[in-house]
Formats: C-alpha cells, sequence, structure tokens
C-alpha cells in the first residue's frame, strides 16, 4: 500500500494549485450567490409561482427557495456545482493512464516497483481527497458569507450540501479513469466521460418535463443526488454513488491490468 | 549459474505489425550486454516486453529466473530502466523526482543519486520545463541509477549526451561491472558497443541475427581499406589474400574490403612504399551487410 500512498500523495502535489484554484472559485460563487440572496428572494419567490410544478423539478428546485439554502441548492448545488464540479475529477482521472502515456511519463513511473493496479487506486485517492479539499474551501467561503450579510444559512446545510458533492464527482472522475484505461488520448478520455455527464444531465431534465419519458431519469446519476443542502443527504444514494464509483475504479485498475502501454 | 535475462520465442506483434519474432536471449550475469540494431527493429519492443509494458504474442521472457509477465514487480525491484522516449512533469525538479522514486522502492536518502547528479554535471534543483534534452537524458540515467540496481536496462542511454558526459557514463558502466552488476543497453552505434560491451547481439526487422561476443563481431567486421603507394600497385596481388574483396585500383591508390585480421594485407603492402593507408570503422549498415553479404538491404527500416 505504500505505493498507493506515494502515488496519490505526488498527484495532490502537482494538482495542489488546481485544488486551491477550483475550491476558491467555487467557494466565491457561492458567496456570491449568499450575498445576492436578500435582494433576489421576493422578486424570484413570486416568479416561480408562475411555473409549473414539473418544470421547478427538472431543474431541481421543487424544493422552492423559502430560505437561502433553497437559493443556493437552486443556483449552486443543483446548478452550477454538479455541473462543474466533476470536471475536476474527470481531468485527474483522464491523465492516469491515457494523458500519461500521451505525454510519455508512464514508462519511467512504471519501471518502479509499483502494481499497475496501484496507480488506479492511487489517482482515485488522490481525487477523492483533491476533491474534499475543494469541497471544504467552497463550504467555508459559502457559509463565512451569511453573518456577513445577515443572512440565515445553517453551517450543517452548508456542509451536507458540499459534501453530497463528493460521491457524485468521484462518480464522474472514475468514469474518466476507466475510459482513460480505453482510450489513448487524455483528450479524448476526458471529453467521454464529460459527454456522460451532459447526457445524465439533459436525460434527467427531459425525463421531468416529459411525462412519456420520464423512465429515463432512472439511468441519470443526478436522479439520485438529492437536495442535500435543504432536506439534508440521502445516505443510501450516497453510499450507492460512491460504491458506484469505486466498482468503476477496480474495473479500470482491471482494464489497465491487462493491456499493453502504448507508447 | 542462473541468466540475468533469459527470453524463449519472444515474440511481439501489435496486432499486424511486427514488433519482434522468434527472440532467444541469454544475458550472464555481470555482464555489458549491447543491444544493436537500426531504429524500428525492435530493440525498443523487446525492453519494454523485459519489463512487462508490453504483453508477448507468444514466448516467455525471464528475468533473474522469474516470468516477465507474473514476477514483474519483483523484476522492477531489481532493474533500473532508462526508457528510450521519456518526458518528466514540468514543474517537478530532478530533486523531487528522485525523492518521489525513492519512497517508490523503499530508498532513503539521495546520497547516490547526488552524487551521479554531480558527476554527469546536471542541476537537480531546477524545475524539468528549463531542461535541455541532454540534461534531462541525464536525468533519467540518475534514476536508473541510484537505487544501485543489479540489473540496468537502458534504450539508447547516451543519444542526446555530449562526449563528455558520455565519457563520464562509459566510466560508470565500467564501475557498474566491476561491482558484478549487469547491464542490457541498446544502440544503434556500432563504435559505443565495441568499447563497453562483451557481448552483442544484433536485432534486425524484429529477428535476432547474431549472438556473439564483442571480439568475434569485430573479427567478422568487413572495413574498407585505402592504400595509396609511391608507385602504381597490382591490385591482384592483394585480391588472392584470404578475406580480402573488391579490390580497386586507380593507378597507385588501391581500396578494399577487408574482413578478418589486417595482418596479412598490411605486411604485403609493407613491400612497396607506402605513402597513405586509411581504416575507415564500419558502421552499423556494413555490419549488417557482414551477416547478409547480399545486398545493401541491411539497413532495416528507418
Amino acid at each position: 500500500m505504500n505505493g498507493v500512498w506515494a502515488l496519490s500523495r505526488q498527484t495532490l502535489v502537482e494538482q495542489r494549485r488546481n485544488i486551491v484554484v477550483w475550491g476558491v472559485a467555487m467557494g466565491l460563487l457561492g458567496m456570491m450567490y449568499v450575498m445576492l440572496y436578500p435582494a433576489f428572494k421576493d422578486t424570484l419567490n413570486q416568479y416561480l409561482k408562475d411555473f409549473p410544478e414539473q418544470y421547478l423539478k427538472a431543474f431541481g428546485i421543487s424544493a422552492g427557495i423559502s430560505d437561502a439554502a433553497g437559493f443556493l441548492n437552486m443556483e449552486m448545488f443543483n446548478l452550477l456545482a454538479p455541473l462543474a464540479l466533476p470536471f475536476f475529477a474527470i481531468l485527474v482521472g483522464a491523465r492516469a493512464v491515457a494523458g500519461s502515456e500521451e505525454r510519455k511519463t508512464l514508462d519511467m513511473l512504471l519501471s518502479n516497483p509499483v502494481p499497475r493496479w496501484q496507480l488506479v487506486v492511487g489517482r482515485y485517492l488522490s481525487m477523492a481527497l483533491g476533491l474534499a479539499a475543494i469541497l471544504v474551501l467552497l463550504a467555508l467561503l459559502t457559509w463565512v458569507a451569511a453573518p456577513i450579510r445577515g443572512v440565515h444559512l445553517p453551517f450543517s446545510a452548508v456542509v451536507q450540501g458540499a459534501a453530497n458533492l463528493w460521491p457524485f464527482c468521484l462518480f464522474f472522475g472514475a468514469v474518466a479513469l476507466l475510459f482513460s484505461t480505453f482510450l489513448r488520448r487524455g483528450a479524448a478520455a476526458s471529453g467521454a466521460a464529460a459527454a456522460v455527464l451532459i447526457a445524465m444531465y439533459v436525460a434527467n431534465a427531459v425525463a421531468s418535463i416529459s411525462e412519456s419519458v420520464s423512465q429515463v431519469r432512472y439511468v441519470s446519476l443526478f436522479n439520485y443526488y438529492g437536495t442535500a443542502i435543504v432536506s439534508g443527504i440521502d445516505w443510501v444514494h450516497f453510499l450507492v454513488i460512491l460504491g458506484l464509483s469505486l466498482v468503476l475504479t477496480a474495473l479500470a485498475a482491471v482494464a489497465f491490468q491487462r493491456r499493453d502501454i502504448y507508447t | 549459474m542462473e541468466l540475468v535475462i533469459h527470453t524463449e520465442d519472444l515474440t511481439k506483434y501489435y496486432g499486424d505489425r511486427r514488433g519482434i519474432v522468434g527472440l532467444d536471449l541469454d544475458v550472464a550475469p555481470g555482464e555489458v550486454f549491447g543491444f544493436l540494431g537500426p531504429n524500428g527493429s525492435g530493440k525498443t519492443t523487446t525492453i519494454r516486453t523485459l519489463l512487462d509494458f508490453l504483453r508477448p504474442s507468444s514466448g516467455r521472457a525471464y528475468l533473474f529466473g522469474m516470468d516477465s509477465r507474473t514476477d514483474s514487480v519483483k523484476i522492477r525491484a531489481k532493474v533500473g530502466n532508462l526508457p528510450g522516449e521519456f518526458n518528466l512533469d514540468d514543474r517537478m525538479t530532478g530533486e523531487q523526482l528522485l525523492a518521489f522514486f525513492g519512497r517508490l522502492r523503499g530508498v532513503d536518502g539521495l546520497g547516490h543519486a547526488r552524487e551521479l547528479a554531480r558527476r554527469f554535471e546536471v542541476d537537480l534543483t531546477r524545475p524539468m520545463r528549463q531542461l535541455s534534452k541532454g540534461n534531462k537524458q541525464k536525468i533519467g540515467l540518475v534514476q536508473a541509477l541510484f537505487h544501485r540496481p543489479p540489473l540496468l536496462i537502458l534504450d539508447e542511454p547516451t543519444s542526446g549526451l555530449d562526449p563528455l558526459v558520455q565519457e563520464e557514463f562509459h566510466e560508470i558502466l565500467d564501475e557498474v561491472r566491476n561491482e558484478g552488476r549487469t547491464v542490457f543497453f541498446s544502440s544503434h552505434v556500432l563504435s559505443e558497443v565495441e568499447h563497453l560491451c562483451d557481448h552483442v547481439g544484433i536485432v534486425r526487422e524484429g529477428e535476432l541475427v547474431a549472438l556473439e561476443t564483442t571480439d568475434t563481431l569485430l573479427a567478422k567486421r568487413r572495413r574498407h581499406m585505402t592504400v595509396t603507394f609511391a608507385d602504381p600497385i597490382d591490385g591482384a596481388l592483394f585480391a588472392r589474400l584470404p578475406g580480402v574483396s573488391d579490390v580497386h585500383t586507380d593507378g597507385t591508390t588501391m581500396a578494399l574490403q577487408l574482413t578478418g585480421g589486417i595482418d596479412r594485407v598490411v605486411k604485403l603492402a609493407a613491400r612497396y612504399t607506402i605513402v597513405d593507408l586509411e581504416l575507415a570503422r564500419p558502421n552499423l549498415e556494413e555490419v549488417f551487410f557482414t551477416y547478409y553479404g547480399g545486398g545493401p538491404d541491411g539497413k532495416g527500416t528507418a
């Protein structure tokens, strides 16, 4: 297991700037929405009243925006963050195998006595730790804005909202990790994983709007994502999504073990 | 005595494309083995198969008696490898890279690494993006050597190194040999292999065409000799000598091809007044020419 730690530590060191940039950027966005909330509160609720329930559901805002948490849920935790933050994990995952082969760094790395599965698992671990750090920054910066603006926003709500993003983003990182063992180009691996993310978002949105295709929501991870900042974490979904990401990582390790390393 | 490298009918195809075919290779402990062949002949494929980066289409490879497929991690613990083509993470310094590899290998301290870096005159504190191609190659050599592996596998180790550094590298290889460690290195430069190696394997279009001691190889090679005499010379006298072929005379100048020793030719020539004598080193193509007799087919694929 020493190899896994050494490898994930190395990836974290390489990614340290990215982690800070992602965390601060997402945190500032959260902060901005908290700051905007008082100004938007009344007009938005008035506006939303005229929308049919299904539309609100499609955008994950059937919970309404009766408070700051609801507003953050609508703008941030059910829209921006689940669409943007997976890209951190996707880029780390795509670089793991295909990206490293493309940059010709893999032969030298694997000249060390490290089993190939440790490279995959080490990547997953660094992805998980890096995401956790980003989410801590996101939660702290978002929450800290509330008392400044005089907005009521429980810390536990923000923590749950942020924590709920963790397995969700890891899932797409693991998808990219798996693609990076099948494809030869890092860009192809991240592109394929991004396509899965967008397709799942569209599937969920379409399923909520149109009754006739409502079944397709079950193939979308967004359907199981929930509204943790408003209604708390659904632990069953949380653990199942986390488990799926582990299964994908195990598949990536097996696929990588079986194939040639390209040059 | 257990062989350090032993392959049995080792074959690798990339789909339909030939990598290596039926390679039978033996490298004994303490040997410096030169793996010689033109670009695209299968040298890198062989090395990457030994290290389990590539899976053989058929046949097997054993290093230290262990199967290259099933015991790769144990094998790589005993091998220092310099890939033929590699990049290093731009922002990392040499020091950081070596510390990382040290952690992966369970090697404490970078004492030997610093010593090697000093001898190669490469700065370990600069990030990789600031290093020239030659300096990156030096970092590559340091990472292959710093953990004192029993086997060094080096793919074209001197490419990009200036002559002084090559000299230092040759000295280090001598030290490695004196410590009883084994070196397997590939090259397309014949003179380098002549200097350093005990045994030479020649690979051409994926097949091992010769496995010789360096002395045998040198004895077999064909050389060009050009002799200028003070007076016109009769080339037929020289054409009769064993090992001599393609004698051309042009007035006082005679050119010939020579395999084996030069003694007889020199003694015969010495009966006449010699103005000049040139003995050209054969290049790799000419060594192939020796092995294939026929045509300039021995060039291989570029």
